[in-house]
Order: C-alpha cells, then structure tokens, then sequence
C-alpha cells in the first residue's frame, strides 16, 4: 500500500521543484495541475488501495483553484494534512484556506529546505 | 489486540475506540501490541488515557506490548504513565 | 531531477504564459471592462512570479511582484484599464521575456529599460502606494539580521512557558496537536510538563476524533522566542497557545536546588566567594561593636567592592521572594479549627481505648496496642500543628533595642541591650501578649533597678548598666528572663511599705520571697518619686495578671547591690494543656497541671475557721482559705466533710488555695475549647474540653477562682 504525497500547481516549475524538495521523503509524489485534475488523481489513488499522506497545493489555479479543491477534497477526507503554496501578496488566501480546511502554509519562494521544515510539521 | 499500522492514528481512531470497547467489555485481559507502531498521534494516546483511567476504576489492567523508545516517549509528553 | 531540470521546466513554462499573455492583453485592447481578462494577466504574472523565484530568476522575480501589484489593483478596479497601462503591461512582458531567454539578468540595457518601466509603474500606483506588500526576500533580510543579533545570545539557556490548549476539532485541519508538542520538545528538555486531562470525557463517551488534552510546559531552550513561537505558527491563531520567556523566575530557581531558605548578606558573599571566612567573621565581630551595616563595613574593609555587595543584596532580594514564595499565609483561626477537629479525634480514641480496657479477651488486647499506636501519632500530629504556630521570640526581642535606648535616654543612664535565646520559638497568640509585660518589666529595671552612671562607678561597676533578656525551653514551658545588674530590690523600703499598707504587722518576720511577693500587689510602688516612666502605681501586679492570663507564672528574684531578675514562666501553647481531672458530684472539673501543688486528704484537726479568713486548710504551717468546689458551682457533692473528701493545693502567683473536691480521677493533656460567652461570667472557668466519654468537663481557672472568692 502506497503513501502519496500530492503535489497540485498549475505551473509545471513549482511542480517539479516541489516534488525535487521531498522526494527523499519515502513518499509516492503524484503531481496535478489544478484542483480538477488532483481530485481525480487522488480518486485514482485510493481505488487502488493506496492514501494520501499530505496535499500541497497553490491557490490560484484555473479550472478549480485550491480553495475549491480543499473544500472538495475535505468531504471525503478529515483528516489528510493540507499544505497551502502562496505568496505575500495574498495572504487573506491563508485565511480562507483554513477556513476550508488547510493545515500550513508556505509563501512562495522558498528554498527546498523550508519546504521540507513545514512538510514536516504534518508528516513524521 | 495487535496494531498493524506503522503511523497509527486520527484515520485509525474510530475502529481502534470501537475495538477497544468489545474488547474491555468481553472482560478478557487487555493486552495491546504495538510491535509494528513507529508513531501514534493525540487521538491514539487520548483514547488510551481514558481507557487506562477506566480499568483503573474497575480494577482491571490494560498492558501495553512492545512499546518502541518513540511511542513511550509520545505517551510521556502527553502525561500518560506507563 | 536538479537545479537544471527546474530551470528547464521554468523555461517551458515560461514560454507558455508568455505566449498566452500575448494573446490576452490584445484581447483586452479590444475589451477593456473584461474582467475575465484581466484575472487572466494577473494569475499569468503570478505564476511568473512564484515560477521564476524558485527557478531562481530573482530580478524577473522581483518584477514581477512589481506588475502583479499593479495588476491587482487593476482588479479591484482601483486602477483604470487604459492604452497606457496596456502599453505599460506590454512592454513588461517584453523586458521579462527578454530577461529569461535572450538578454539574460545583470544586463545594463535591461536594467535602464527596467528602471524606465518601474518608473511608470509607480506612476499608476501612486494613489494607493500604501498596499503594497514587501517581498519575502526583503522580510527574509530582515530575519538574518535578527538571526544575528540572536546569535550573540545564544548558547544561553532560556526558559519558556508554553501553554497549548486547542480546539476540539483540530484533527480536522489536518494537525496532530502531538506532532505540535514534540516539535516543541525538539527545543530543549521539558522541566515542568502538566497535561491537562480534566476535559477527557469517560472512556465511553469519548469521542475519539476530538482532541480534549492542553498542556503547561516548562521548556529549557537555546532557541530564541520567535523559534518558540513558530513550533505553533499554523496553530496559534485558532488555538489557545500562550509563550513567556519566564528565564528570570527560573534562572534563580535552578541555582537552588538546596530547600530555600533567607540568607545572610554574609552567607551569600561567602558562598559565591566574594569574602574569606575570617573577613566574614571579623566583620560580623565589627557589625556588634559598631552597629554598622554588614555592606557598609565590607566595602570599608576592602573586603568587596560596592557593586560586589549590591549584587549580594540582589540576590538576597530574590531569595527571599523566593522564600515568600514557597511559604504559605494561613489564618490562625484554620490552625485552630484543626487543633479542635483533632480534639475531637483524641476524644473519639479515649472512647476507644475505655471500651478497650473493659474488653476482657484477645480482642482488647489487639485494640489496646492498635490505640496506643494511634495515641503516638496523634500526639506528634498535635505536636506538629503546634509547631507551625510557634515563631521565634527574637523579633519581638530586637523591637526593644529602640526602647531601651530612648528610655536609658531619658533617664541620664547609660544601658547596654543583650539578647539570649533569640530563636526560642513560642506559641504566636503568646508571643503577642507577652510584648506589654516585657515592655514594664524592662522599664522597671531601667528606671529603678539601673543606677546613675556615677554610682555605678563609685560602685565599682561599669557606667553603663546591662539589661539581659533571655529566653529558653524547659520542661515544656517557655522561660523568659529580664535580668539587669542594677542595685537590687531594697528589702527594707519593700518592708517599710508593706508594713505601711498593712500586709505585714511591724514586728512580723517575713522571708525575703514574701516581701518579693508583694511587689505583684496592686498600688504597690516603691518608687521614690512619681516619674515619667514606671512607679505610678501600676505596677508589677499588671504584669502579673497579664502573664496569668496566659496561664503563666512570674517571679522575682533580687540581690542587694548586684541586680535583680524577673523570670517568667509560660506554656508553650495555650491551645492544649496538661490537666487534673477531678470529680466532684457528677461533674469532672480540669485543674491545670502548672497550678497544682499537691492533693491532700486532711485530718479533722486541719480544718478551722479562722476570722476574717473564714474556712481554713493546715498545709505545711500555713493556713490556707479552703475553697469547696460544690459551693462555687453550686450542684450537691458525694463528701461535704473535707476528711471525707480530697484538697488539692493550688497556687496562683504566690497566693496558695486549698480545693475540696470530692475524687481524683487522673491527669491528661486536655484540648481546651473555648466557651465563648457562654459560661464566662464566672471567672472560675477558663474554659471546657470534652472528655472520652462525650462529657464535657470545665476546666478551672485557678488565678480567676481566688480573684472571685478570696478578694471577695
């Protein structure tokens, strides 16, 4: 059985430098573009038997922006840890973020090692 | 009662509490093993703690089984003797 | 996968929402109110934004920031959409596409095209300059900084206070309230951890994905207190979670793992090696010569310098908070309430211990040791409730160095003041009443005991005339002393006086004790003439009645030309006394221990009725008034005749009764409670105990007996 780690962005460049940040973490990463497309990934993940250890997802996407997305995904999941990619100047997204559920945050840019302080947080 | 789970947790609450209860009131002698746990989380050790504080009362028993340094060491830090 | 490979996928991306911008800001040439449009630019430039400052683009991502401010508050349609600000939008794009993928960053050319377009750009923002929000990387210049001036104070200890309490559905945010405290515990050793359990509901009732636990830790960090505070940055706001740098309280606490106790100046600075022990002795030997302040003398010594004793004193202070701080205030009157409880408990075990005795088998036996057991605990269980009444007599002492001096002052003498016995501890009630007695007494010595300076010398004394005050534990009483090296009491005036206030006859022979004896009477005075002070009449027999009060005794003892003493004896307590159990008719009457002399059966011959001093009992040559207890208390006796019955010898002051009374039943210390009102109309009575059986018997005041029925 798999421990996925999401990783949910629109830009390809956050994606993999996410997904470079952790990737020794002994987690599966699967990334996704927007909020659509990380629910499917995840509904795919659990068919097989596998959970979602922790999402970290930015907010302002198209198609489904990452408030929507915590929203969504907090009705069939309590308790996963959500991780928030923002920046300083929206820092209100923090705020509604938890309201939907988020667990941290973390403000864009940031070096690989602050990433993995904050995923650490939630994960052990 | 065995624990499979390496991290177990808020995702194993519900049915580890459900469990638990069958368990206490069957009467037969409590013996947890955490052999395969490398972390439990609060809502692990809260339902112990109240557990442990009934059999207490009842003057029952509760073991806990192959307990890792980690696992001790969260329960401490959460005021849970053992 | 590495720096390369993002900057590769940086640069597809790159590429991409350029070409996309492109093709949208012409769009909104064409629609300028389009706010689908504009959302479009924004998100565009933010993405470019968080993109090029992870694939470390810092000037295209610096930029950018600036254009998706300016964007933003085109959004909020604080900014209007004109062909300017499209131009504006354009040619940033240009200069970030050149940036990225031709030119590169650092170039001069860019840098003046950049400065020409961030020109412009606050040229729109102006209005509303306010909002904008500095950069992570100017805030994370900031951080170093701190990060620095940290650095000089770490590898200090500091103790934190954290206290966590967090809402009950804090699961549901994902975080584990556990993980948050073993972060914090990640910070240095837990010295103090309470778990508050309190909210735990019963097993039963638990529901198990809420979280009921909170917490008040003790931590011991090298971490400075924003590290401290960011253990809970994702938490803080929803959550109850407090942190105090406590390092102040707990610095001096660490120090002391020794019971905490008030130190000496001295003690402290010899502790910490500031002094030797001869400099503290010498300067102790100093302090009682000249009544110097200990600081002051070790500075004139040389012994420290001032800013050495200062910080002495300073810790002394925090000692002694520290000392108040371990130490509890409680009301006397809760000290007695146990003392009555425990009364009550006594009672309830002599009722034991009767039933004990009247059981005849094994069983008593077994009961009998079981009680004595009992009786030896409860018996250290009064001691030691008593002993938290007790306080050492030396404060009341040393307020009368004041006095001395300006009485001696006053009266042209010259005295020297020593204290003996100063940690003599007593009952506080009686520490409290002692204080007028003493103060007369004190004053007598000086003012008719101590003679002038000139006739000490011609004496062969020192000028200045010494007044001791002494204190000390013997037999379970309290012994106080007020002795002076005066000239004494003069036996004749003493003689001369009694004679003329009729106590004695002018042929009668009276021993030195009982001329002594008569300075406790009232009106007494032998001083020459009316001073200021003392010899107004009011005299010793004040301090008589008050020590007796406190069931105590006083006596004088005098020497011609070498000085006299006052010895006062007093219990250690008032709350429990050591009594005789005596019956008369169906009552059990308590006679104090402390007054009792002897318990006599009289022959026929020994009683008499003599005039004016009515009934009489022969004891040992004298005649003493025979007082019968039935009589004072009025209820019907088994032995009217005093041959019948028993005398028990009493003495108050000097004064000796004889009491008929018709058995004696035993001595036991009794727990006197207090009657209140309720009986003390006569003075007879001090006060009832309650006996083993549930009786409750009274317990005799002699000194207020004989005042009622021998004055009388």
């Amino acid at each position: 059985m798999g421990k996925y780690i999401m990783i949910i962005d629109d830009s390809p460049t956050i994606r993999i430098s996410v997904e470079f940040a952790i990737k020794n973490m002994g987690y599966d990463i699967q990334q996704a573009e927007n909020g659509v497309d990380a629910l499917e990934k995840i509904k795919t993940i659990i068919s097989k038997g596998n959970e979602i250890s922790l999402c970290i997802s930015d907010i302002n996407m198209p198609q489904m922006d990452g408030i929507t997305f915590i929203k969504e995904f907090r009705k069939t999941d309590k308790f996963t840890p959500v991780i928030i990619l923002t920046t300083e100047s929206e820092d209100n997204k923090i705020n509604q973020g938890k309201e939907a559920g988020a667990s941290g945050w973390i403000i864009k840019p940031f070096q690989p090692a602050e990433l993995v302080n904050v995923v650490k947080k939630f994960l052990k | 009662m065995i624990i499979e789970e390496e991290i177990f947790g808020i995702k194993h609450v519900r049915k580890f509490y459900g469990n638990l209860k069958e368990e206490y009131k069957s009467g037969i002698e409590l013996i947890i093993d955490f052999k395969s746990v490398k972390r439990v989380d609060l809502s692990i050790v809260q339902v112990l703690t109240a557990v442990v504080r009934m059999a207490r009362k009842d003057g029952r028993v509760v073991k806990f089984k192959s307990l890792s340094e980690d696992v001790k060491n969260q329960m401490i830090l959460c005021g849970l003797k053992i | 996968m590495g720096d390369n490979e993002i900057r590769q996928a940086f640069l597809t991306e790159a590429k991409e929402i350029i070409e996309n911008l492109e093709s949208d800001i012409v769009q909104l040439e064409e629609n300028a109110g389009d706010r689908e449009i504009i959302n479009r630019i924004f998100r565009y430039f933010h993405t470019l934004k968080g993109s090029s400052g992870i694939a470390g683009f810092t000037e295209v991502y610096e930029f950018s920031h600036k254009i998706e401010n300016l964007l933003d508050a085109v959004r909020g349609g604080k900014i209007e959409v004109t062909d300017s600000l499209i131009d504006l939008i354009l040619d940033s794009m240009d200069w970030i596409r050149d940036s990225i993928f031709t030119e590169g960053e650092g170039d001069a050319a860019m840098n003046e095209r950049k400065s020409i377009l961030l020109g412009k750009v606050g040229e729109f923002k102006k209005p509303d300059a306010s909002v904008e929000k500095p950069l992570k990387s100017e805030d994370a210049a900031k951080a170093r900084a701190a990060a620095h001036e940290k650095e000089d104070a770490a590898n200090k200890y500091k103790y934190y206070r954290v206290r966590a309490s967090f809402i009950e559905k804090i699961f549901e945010f994902g975080i584990d309230p556990l993980m948050v405290m073993e972060d914090l515990a990640s910070h240095g050793p837990i010295i103090k951890n309470i778990v508050d359990k309190q909210n735990l509901p019963e097993f039963e009732g638990i529901d198990p994905e809420k979280c009921y636990l909170s917490w008040d830790i003790i931590i011991k960090s090298k971490s400075a207190l924003n590290q401290i505070n960011d253990v809970f940055i994702f938490v803080k706001d929803e959550n109850k979670i407090t942190v105090e740098d406590v390092t102040s309280q707990y610095m001096s606490e660490e120090k002391l793992h020794a019971p905490v106790y008030e130190k000496k100046l001295g003690e402290i600075m010899l502790e910490s090696g500031i002094i030797s022990e001869n400099e503290l002795d010498e300067a102790i030997a100093l302090q009682n010569v000249e009544g110097k302040r200990f600081g002051d003398i070790i500075v004139n010594k040389g012994f420290a310098s001032e800013e050495e004793v200062e910080h002495a004193i300073k810790e002394q202070a925090i000692l002694k908070k520290k000392v108040e701080n371990t130490t509890v205030r409680v009301d006397t009157v809760r000290l007695d309430n146990i003392l009555n409880l425990l009364g009550e408990i006594v009672i309830g075990q002599s009722s034991l211990s009767r039933i004990a005795h009247e059981m005849e088998n094994d069983y008593g036996t077994q009961l009998k040791n079981i009680i004595y057991g009992l009786d030896r605990t409860t018996r250290e269980f009064q001691e030691q409730i008593m002993s938290i009444r007790m306080i050492p007599i030396g404060p009341t002492f040393n307020q009368f160095r004041r006095f001395v001096r300006d009485i001696a002052h006053s009266l042209h003498k010259e005295m020297k003041f020593v204290l003996e016995g100063e940690e003599t501890e007593l009952d506080k009630t009686v520490i409290e009443r002692i204080d007028d007695p003493l103060k007369h007494m004190i004053r007598n010595s000086i003012d008719h005991g101590i003679e002038q300076p000139e006739e000490r010398v011609k004496a062969g004394k020192d000028p200045a005339g010494t007044i001791t005050l002494k204190a000390y534990h013997q037999e379970g009483n309290v012994f106080i002393e007020v002795n002076d090296d005066g000239k004494g009491i003069d036996e004749e005036r003493v003689r001369e006086k009694a004679i003329s206030m009729n106590l004695i006859k002018p042929d009668e022979e009276a021993s030195r004790e009982k001329l002594l004896s008569f300075l406790f009477m009232p009106g007494f005075s032998t001083a020459k003439k009316v001073g200021d002070l003392s010899g107004r009449g009011v005299g010793m027999d004040v301090v008589k009645t008050n020590i007796e009060s406190l069931r105590g005794s006083v006596e004088i003892r005098s020497e011609k030309g070498r000085g006299s003493s006052v010895k006062i004896k007093l219990p250690l307590t008032l709350a429990i006394i050591d009594g005789m159990l005596t019956k008369t008719g169906n009552n059990t009457y308590i006679i104090p221990l402390l007054s009792v002399m002897e318990t006599i059966r009289p022959a026929r011959e020994d009683i008499k009725t003599i005039e004016g001093k009515g009934e009489v009992v022969s004891y040992r040559g004298e005649y003493l008034s025979l007082i019968r207890l039935y009589e004072i208390f009025n209820i019907k006796p088994r032995y009217e005749n005093p041959w019948e019955a028993l005398v028990v010898i009493v003495e108050s002051g000097r004064t000796k009764v004889g009491l008929l009374i018709d058995d004696m039943i035993g001595q036991q210390q009794i727990v006197i409670k207090s009657l209140d009102n309720y009986i003390t109309q006569s003075r007879a009575v001090s006060g009832a105990s309650i006996l083993g059986d549930g009786k409750v018997a009274l317990i005799i005041d002699i000194f207020g007996l004989m005042e009622d029925v021998v004055s009388a």
